[in-house]
């Protein structure tokens, strides 16, 4: 059965008990290994929740310790052991454990599978008009692996020495040399990395293939060009990233020497290794991933946010095909951008020339997606539902984030700021504020498609409003630090500098706000699932009046998804059509 | 039953097979030379030998748009890896190190 | 309204044994080919590491030296044979000749095996003269790039026995569908070697 929760249903009867496979389906063929797109989407959506959970937890004690250094910390603190926390006090080791773990954790196992996988498993063969995806058995090998992948990241804390410790970015010859927690960091990587591949595998054919009847690629809306274009570049750009961590695994594990240059010194003494090796190979493989990642964690809420503002504004999104064509050349861009984040290493100046154009012209599509989406707004009939609310914050803070990456993007001016606060304000401006409120808004947007209910719109405003300010407070004082010349992962926030002084009293701020922060996500872990039972009942099977396909199946859908055949007759944002009946068109439907 | 299409493919098939072992044999005595300029005439050889055979028994020619297209963008994608990070190690100012052997 | 034809799971995704009409694929043969660019991706970046180290290093060793060509151009020999018995086993297949074509996908496990045989003998020459991946960056490299290959293979050999034994099976359910099964693992298949075919010329050519 594809639904999810049994507590209401709309008026097309039976279709919901689902028996519509030939068999009975035992509880566990039905909700633990099932082959449906929309269980499957379903356990993607629980396990990241709660690793993006997890993540922002580890952060929050990296906070302690960045606005108190040195200071027992209340409550908790004596929670971690002798080993990592003596009494109550973080040690740096630690510290950057949790780093490491904050960022592995948010990006491959929290912000992508929820937008990618999560999002995409449930929508997309909905939004074409498909009963499911082209391999649906190996989608439920893909959400398995990715548990596993997971359950492995989480036990790494446990081992002797604890979890890697080495930056999400696991630079050699550090990561070389680092205790057992990097090996295991690797081995999850490399499932994670499968797990991807075989759903990019499995996007592309089934948008390519499975698309209904009339469905051509240009009435596809944004939301599925989005999943397809990431779908590629997690294809093409994730199997760099399974190479690199094949060379550090040898070198960990056989002495191998590809990262480690000759002459290494370890503790005061040359290391017992052949030489020969480069570490810079690692910042080529890892990059030539984690560029084109970023897309990929772009992409998908970008995707998002389109449907909700094109539903809440009742008119077509302006400017669609040029953001179809913009959102294909960010793709291919992506990949020719990568040693924008290697400018501090020596490079020459033809390749550091080559990168910073290719850097500063990949900011065209983004600006021109953005664009659209503001101009749509323009003379559009606003609706301000709580998905709306989110997805209107999506666009300026974006946009914000954005900006603060051109310095980046230029040599010249990246040399203060290479690795200081600088970097970390402005990626988490466009993934914080960014992503996860893009991220927000689809799950207030599509909650009563899965489950027949809507979300409480008070818990609704009790999320947004404060989650909004305080990630402005947490973030934007990070720019501040960075200009001042802050160094990102220094366990104590910067005190033993001199010049950071000026700015540490940030620090104090940053936590707090962090905290409050995290406080204001309790409405919504408790709206999540206190409406799934109690939530207001929605009183049609398309509560948005949206004309995409999603919402022209029962609610929650039944395996299988359309109780009709499909044929496609529009564009997807068929609102307020000249002499149109009503302000939107479905796309399945024949009359205007 | 018509053999005749099917002896033609088989024979085409063998003539595939013989004619990329006989091209292994050449870059093998090439590489055996040891020559400088081995090298330029070794790799586009190989990436010969590789051609024929995917257009061959891959049945690459057959195939359609799209998985040319994905293919190019593959291609495209795979040569930018191949030869960008050796760019910068190559041009870029680092002092080499006097240790390095391979 | 009540009714609705109760889906069978197997009725769930179109596409599977004919191909679609624009896209001119039938759904594993695109995956396959998917599959495989995200694989020349991955070979791509070790090959990638190996110019890179080749290229920044100040000496390198004369590459035939350290490995046994000979061996490695018989290996190529026998992966392009069992490339050519997987092509004459597909045909069999097509044409109904089931005896035929178990009697070929055995040749193409056999030459696979024989394959591994023999690379096994090469590293074992090489660690019965100490050298092992942490000796070196070139054999480190060579170690990395042609075990993953290996894995590859032992991947490929495990699918190939699935498909000329237990796997026979499908084909009494759907017998297109069998067929376009073997097509795509003769995709792979065939990829495989092509692999090889870089990775020999690299390895030990150049």
């Amino acid at each position: 059965m594809g639904g999810y929760p049994k507590s209401s249903h709309s008026h097309h009867g039976d279709s919901h008990h689902s028996d519509s496979s030939h068999h009975p389906q035992s509880f566990w063929s039905q909700y633990i290994f099932s082959t449906d797109h929309k269980t499957i989407g379903i356990q993607y959506l629980l396990m990241s929740l709660f690793f993006l959970l997890f993540g922002f937890g580890l952060m929050l004690l990296m906070r302690w310790q960045l606005a108190y250094p040195g200071q027992p910390m209340p409550f908790v603190g004596h929670l971690f052991g002798e080993i990592n926390m003596p009494g109550g006090v973080m040690l740096p080791e630690f510290y950057n454990q949790l780093g490491a773990m904050h960022g592995t954790i948010m990006v491959f196992l929290g912000v992508v599978p929820l937008g990618f996988a999560a999002f995409g498993n449930y929508l997309v063969p909905l939004q074409i008009g498909a009963k499911d995806m082209a391999f649906p058995r190996l989608n439920m090998a893909s959400v398995w692996m990715f548990f596993v992948a997971g359950v492995l990241m989480l036990l790494s804390f446990f081992l002797p020495g604890g979890a890697a410790g080495n930056g999400w970015t696991s630079y050699p010859p550090l990561a070389d040399i680092a205790h057992d927690g990097q090996t295991l960091w690797l081995i999850a990587m490399f499932i994670i990395i499968i797990s991807s591949l075989l759903s990019s595998v499995n996007f592309i054919v089934t948008i390519f293939n499975l698309r209904a009847p009339g469905m051509t690629f240009e009435r596809l809306p944004f939301f599925v060009w989005a999943q397809l274009v990431t779908a590629f570049l997690l294809l093409l750009a994730f199997p760099p990233l399974e190479g690199a961590a094949f060379l550090q695994l040898f070198d960990r594990l056989l002495g191998s020497s590809f990262f480690i240059p000759s002459g290494l010194f370890v503790n005061g003494q040359v290391a017992n290794y052949s030489g020969g090796g480069n570490a810079l190979l690692w910042q080529h493989l890892f990059w030539f991933l984690g560029h084109p990642e970023v897309y990929v964690i772009i992409l998908p809420p970008l995707g998002i946010v389109t449907e909700i503002i094109a539903c809440n504004t009742r008119k077509n999104v302006s400017g669609f095909d040029m953001m179809r064509y913009s959102v294909i050349f960010l793709g291919f861009l992506s990949f020719i951008v990568w040693s924008h984040h290697t400018y501090l290493t020596g490079m020459g100046t033809n390749i550091t020339a080559f990168f910073q154009t290719t850097t500063m012209i990949i900011s065209i599509p983004s600006i021109i997606i953005i664009s659209a989406l503001f101009i749509t707004l323009w003379g559009g009939t606003i609706r301000f539902n709580t998905p709306m609310l989110f997805a209107l914050a999506f666009l300026p803070m974006f946009g914000f984030g954005g900006l603060t990456g051109l310095p980046l993007g230029l040599a010249a001016t990246d040399i203060p700021l290479h690795d200081t606060y600088y970097v970390i304000g402005h990626f988490h401006y466009v993934v914080a504020p960014g992503v996860i409120l893009g991220l927000f808004a689809g799950i207030y947007y599509w909650f009563p498609k899965a489950t027949g209910r809507k979300m409480n719109s008070l818990l609704g405003h009790l999320h947004f409003w404060p989650t909004l300010i305080t990630m402005n407070l947490v973030f934007f004082p990070m720019l501040i630090q960075g200009l001042m010349g802050v160094n990102r992962r220094m366990y104590d926030g910067g005190a033993t500098y001199l010049f950071a002084h000026d700015v540490l009293y940030w620090n104090v701020i940053i936590t707090w706000a962090a905290y409050v922060l995290a406080i204001a996500q309790l409405p919504f872990i408790f709206n999540f699932f206190y409406s799934i039972w109690n939530g207001e009942k929605v009183k049609s099977d398309n509560p948005w009046h949206s004309a995409t396909l999603e919402w022209a199946t029962p609610t929650p859908p039944p395996h299988g998804n359309f109780i009709k055949p499909i044929t496609v007759y529009r564009d997807p944002y068929s609102y307020s059509l000249e002499g149109a009946p009503k302000d939107y068109s479905p796309q399945d439907q024949k009359e205007i | 039953m018509e053999h005749d299409p099917q002896k033609d493919e088989f024979k085409r098939d063998l003539l595939i097979y013989f004619s990329i072992i006989a091209l292994t044999g050449l870059i093998v005595t090439l590489s055996h030379l040891h020559k400088v300029w081995g090298m330029f005439l070794i790799v586009p050889i190989a990436c010969t030998e590789a051609g024929i055979l995917a257009f061959f028994f891959m049945h690459l020619m057959t195939k359609k748009k799209t998985i040319h297209l994905v293919l190019l963008l593959t291609l495209i994608v795979f040569l930018t890896l191949l030869f960008w990070p050796a760019w910068d190690v190559a041009y870029s100012p680092r002092t080499p190190s006097e240790f390095t052997h391979f | 309204m009540s009714s609705h034809p109760h889906l069978h799971d197997s009725d769930l995704v179109p596409y599977k044994v004919i191909p679609r009409e624009d896209t001119g694929l039938y759904n594993a043969k695109f995956g396959i080919w998917l599959f495989l660019a995200s694989e020349i991706m991955l070979f791509g970046s070790l090959f990638s590491a190996y110019i890179l180290l080749r290229v920044g290093s100040f000496s390198w060793p004369v590459q035939s030296e350290f490995l046994n060509v000979p061996i490695g151009a018989i290996n190529s020999v026998i992966l392009l044979s069992s490339s050519i018995f997987f092509i004459r086993a597909w045909v069999a297949l097509k044409a109904d000749d089931i005896v035929k074509y178990k009697k070929f996908m055995w040749l193409v496990i056999s030459f696979a095996i024989l394959f591994l045989c023999f690379k096994s003998v090469e590293y074992y020459q090489h660690f019965s003269h100490h050298e092992y991946p942490k000796s070196s960056v070139f054999l480190a490299l060579y170690f990395l790039l042609t075990g993953l290959h290996a894995l590859h293979i032992i991947g490929g050999i495990a699918v190939n026995i699935y498909y000329a034994g237990p796997g026979m099976y499908l084909r009494k359910e759907n017998k297109q569908w069998f067929i376009n099964r073997v097509e795509v693992a003769g995709l792979y298949w065939h990829f495989v070697d092509l692999v090889w075919i870089f990775l020999f010329t690299t390895l030990y050519l150049l």
